[in-house]
């Protein structure tokens, strides 16, 4: 009788782990159609995604981090650091190329400082890319004495209205993005390092790898993408702004746990934060065409958020449980 | 066969190695050897000197002094590295595959083929898959996630990781300690195959039962010397154990006058008719003031479902519990401490130890409000703390630095004697164990029966549940056998016998 519980158990609890993002997603879009019959148009949906365009981007990177088991809070502060340097380049020189080229050299130094600070001087990578995300941001605001700097721009052009088949450039490069990660995580030593690191480093070390410099290599490829994040940012503003983004990192770090990978590193992968990403878009969006306040805005997001982390953690406890069952023919002394 | 072993010259030779750590000379001018085609074990106490000299192997730490000689030609190993490269592998304790991947890709981490950063999957397959046949343990799918598959096969993927390097020398540091009977067998089978190959092999252990079977030399050692190396075929158990210690273990069991002095007849708890679900089935029993009751049976005949019942973490539990005359409901932990009882099990971590904190904070953290400034202030007087900790770890003995040391520092039986300590300072009356001495070394078996002795003693009543018959048999004053769950014998110190015991465990039924 209790076995047959605890298959239950099992078999729901990976449905719902699997699947119950998704089913949350769909009540999501269903509800949001209900409520604004403008919500469910083809138009709006692209618009969802090119509004979260720098989200999606920047949880492939956040992923990453996450599953080698550190974490980064720095994306969003350092979008509205390259975007700003950007746009000081540009209006200073007119050549898009050495602008954008001077953003990447910016969101790369950002990543090697933090990712340096993290492997070698083996400082929690909390706190760095916290302070990282503090820096960053106060040095945007002093480049620019708080001010968005506007821009036009031929680029700025076409990455807004150009599309191939139908697909934005900016939709083309989330796609991108995440090919690129899901080949790395996949197919590369430094995939197979980036879960050997979360799941334990101390043992990768001992095989042999040098540990710091993946690190710093996981942190290089996110700051690639905070750069990525940062063309799609600037284009959709049409400037260089050092408050764009706000929490852009919290809604990365979000996206990614409640998509199903494991906070604590080791496991995990790029369909995850997919899904995890299109909730927390939809989430936005949703909300914001009803016309919330940011109060109300706020309040609800972290209502919905905790009830789809509560089914996450749910089908956790309910595979472990189920687990037991397996467990059960040993001869293990202890039942817990 | 065993005449040509003792020709050949060794593979490999230790000779004068000495190793000193700040404050501790870890290692005093050891001799070690091995030759081609022997399975040599290392045997000594936590302490000995063990682990630092196969670390000196492994190319972790260097040796202050003496030389190593490979094939008669001497060689520096500086790096982990120089010894693979030289032919020596070693398998740690601590496993070191990743739980998160699969098992080809923790044999090739760190060494995956492919150009740059590409990986390239099918020869790790392939390769994984061959290293897995040529070791026999083929019917492992190389595709599994090391957290999948039980602890005895991760036990032979790292075994088969380690031979991925083709080593002369392969290192096993205690290996069966996670293993039951059968694992170690097939262990065993194939590092015979291995010795037959040609493969010295180092095997570290402290289940000397295992050094009888399946060993051809051993050497020991003490306080980091060598005591000495013997021929296993001509020698036993006990004589390795007074090599290992320095004195025979049976002079740490219960002497027979031990709670003569003591009142015997007052009963402190009373079990009438307990159950357990189907596991226990209607056992009573009374457990006197300072004396040790030994429990023990098969695996499975109920024995921990028993005292886990009295510590109040069994559901389904039914039954009669008296303490000190009084029937109690234990039906929780915080009962059961209430009611003065507590249990120890063998899972150190599942007992509550927090190995970042100190052993003093261990060992007040359930007592703490016994030490506040005043009965109105609930501040810690600290000064009070610190002197009962250091009273309690003189009385138990803990070997730590101070009381203020991580818990984390200490070996595994100091950490088990912290619990003791932790529950002593409670004024807990009765203590319940469960496999006390399990993986832990004979010197620290030794000092955890003298501390139940000298509990004893002093008037706490103590209840042992073992599966080892000869240790029972040994420590308590009364011997209970249990079997399909119920209380099948108990017997008195005086008429216990190995053979009726072991009978009695059967079931009472005659075995050979």
């Amino acid at each position: 009788m209790p076995n047959n519980q605890r298959d239950f158990r099992l078999v729901f609890g990976r449905v719902l782990q699997t699947y119950g993002l998704l089913l949350m997603v769909i009540v999501l879009l269903v509800i949001f159609t209900f409520l604004n019959e403008r919500f469910f148009t083809l138009q709006n949906l692209k618009n969802i995604l090119e509004q979260n365009a720098a989200l999606a981007i920047v949880a492939v990177g956040v992923t990453f981090s996450i599953i080698s088991g550190n974490f980064d809070l720095s994306p969003g502060a350092a979008i509205a650091l390259a975007g700003v340097v950007l746009a000081l380049v540009y209006t200073h020189t007119n050549n898009m190329w050495i602008a954008a080229g001077a953003a990447l050299g910016v969101s790369l130094l950002v990543g090697l400082f933090n990712g340096a600070l993290i492997s070698y001087f083996r400082i929690n990578s909390v706190i760095v890319t916290l302070a990282a995300m503090i820096w960053a941001r106060g040095l945007a605001l002093g480049l620019t004495s708080a001010d968005s700097i506007p821009f036009q721009s031929r680029f700025v052009e076409f990455m807004n209205n150009a599309s191939f088949l139908g697909v934005s450039p900016i939709i083309l490069l989330i796609i991108l993005s995440f090919v690129l990660g899901w080949f790395l995580l996949g197919y590369t030593r430094l995939g197979r390092y980036t879960y050997a690191l979360g799941g334990d480093s101390e043992a990768t070390k001992q095989a042999g790898v040098n540990t710091a410099l993946y690190t710093l290599l996981i942190f290089l490829i996110s700051a690639f993408l905070v750069w990525t994040g940062t063309l799609v940012t600037v284009s959709r503003l049409s400037a260089g702004a050092p408050n764009a983004v706000y929490g852009l990192e919290f809604d990365a770090i979000v996206a990614v746990i409640i998509g199903g990978n494991s906070m604590t590193g080791g496991e995990g992968n790029l369909g995850k934060t997919l899904i995890g990403v299109l909730f927390i878009a939809i989430l936005n969006n949703g909300l914001s065409t009803l016309g919330m306040r940011d109060s109300s805005f706020y309040l609800y997001k972290g209502f919905i958020i905790l009830i789809a982390l509560f089914f996450e953690v749910m089908s956790r406890r309910m595979i472990v449980k189920g687990q037991g069952s397996t467990l059960s023919g040993n001869e293990t002394v202890s039942g817990h | 066969m065993t005449q040509s072993l003792q020709e050949s010259p060794p593979i490999l030779e230790m000779t004068g190695i000495t190793k000193r750590f700040p404050g501790v000379l870890a290692l005093n001018r050891v001799n070690f050897s091995v030759k081609r085609g022997e399975i040599h074990s290392l045997i000594g106490q936590n302490g000995a000197g063990k682990s630092t000299l196969m670390k000196i192997l492994a190319g972790v730490y260097s040796a202050d002094e003496g030389t190593i000689c490979m094939e008669e030609q001497p060689i520096h190993l500086r790096h982990p590295s120089d010894s693979l490269n030289k032919g020596i592998a070693i398998v740690y304790q601590e496993l070191s595959l990743l739980p998160n991947l699969t098992v080809a890709q923790n044999i090739f981490l760190g060494r995956e083929p492919g150009k740059w950063l590409l990986l390239d999957n099918k020869t790790i397959f392939n390769r994984s898959r061959q290293i897995l046949e040529s070791v026999g343990i083929d019917h492992i799918d190389i595709h599994t996630k090391i957290a999948d598959i039980p602890l005895a096969q991760r036990q032979l993927v790292e075994i088969a990781k380690a031979l991925s390097h083709n080593p002369k020398v392969l290192i096993l540091d205690e290996p069966t300690a996670p293993l039951t009977g059968d694992d170690t067998k097939h262990l065993f089978d194939i590092l015979k195959r291995l010795r037959s190959q040609g493969v010295a092999i180092i095997f570290i252990t402290h289940r000397l039962k295992e050094v009888i079977t399946y060993c051809d030399r051993g050497t020991v050692l003490r306080n980091g010397q060598t005591v000495g190396c013997v021929d296993i075929h001509n020698t036993s158990e006990s004589a390795l154990i007074e090599m290992m210690i320095g004195q025979k273990l049976e002079n740490f069991y219960r002497s027979d006058t031990a709670t003569k002095h003591l009142p015997k007849q007052e009963v402190v708890l009373e079990v009438q008719g307990l159950s357990v679900g189907k596991k226990v089935r209607d056992v009573t029993f009374q457990v006197r003031r300072g004396e040790i009751i030994g429990i023990t049976g098969l695996l499975g005949a109920g024995q921990n479902e028993l005292a886990r019942a009295l510590f109040g973490i069994e559901n389904q539990v039914a039954g009669v519990i008296r303490r000190n005359g009084k029937p109690v409901r234990i039906s929780s932990p915080s009962e059961a401490i209430y009611h003065g009882i507590c249990l120890l099990t063998e899972n150190r971590k599942e007992e509550g130890l927090i190995l970042e904190m100190s052993v003093k904070e261990n060992m007040t953290l359930p007592s703490l409000a016994f030490f506040r400034l005043s009965k109105w202030i609930p501040v810690v007087n600290h000064r009070k703390e610190h002197s009962r900790v250091e009273e309690f770890i003189r009385k138990v003995n803990i070997v730590t630095r101070s009381a203020n040391t991580r818990l984390r520092t200490l070996s595994g039986g100091n950490q088990q004697k912290t619990i003791v300590a932790r529950w002593l300072l409670r004024n807990l009356e009765i203590l319940l164990f469960i496999e006390p001495t399990r993986g832990i070394d004979v010197g620290a078996k030794a000092e955890i029966y003298r501390l139940l002795s000298s509990l004893a003693n002093e008037g706490k009543s103590i209840i042992v549940v073992s599966t080892d018959h000869v240790e029972v048999m040994g420590i308590s004053d009364r011997v209970f056998v249990m079997y399909k769950g119920r209380l099948a014998k108990i017997f008195d110190k005086v008429e216990v016998s190995e053979e009726k015991l072991l009978f009695e465990i059967q079931g009472g039924v005659p075995h050979d």
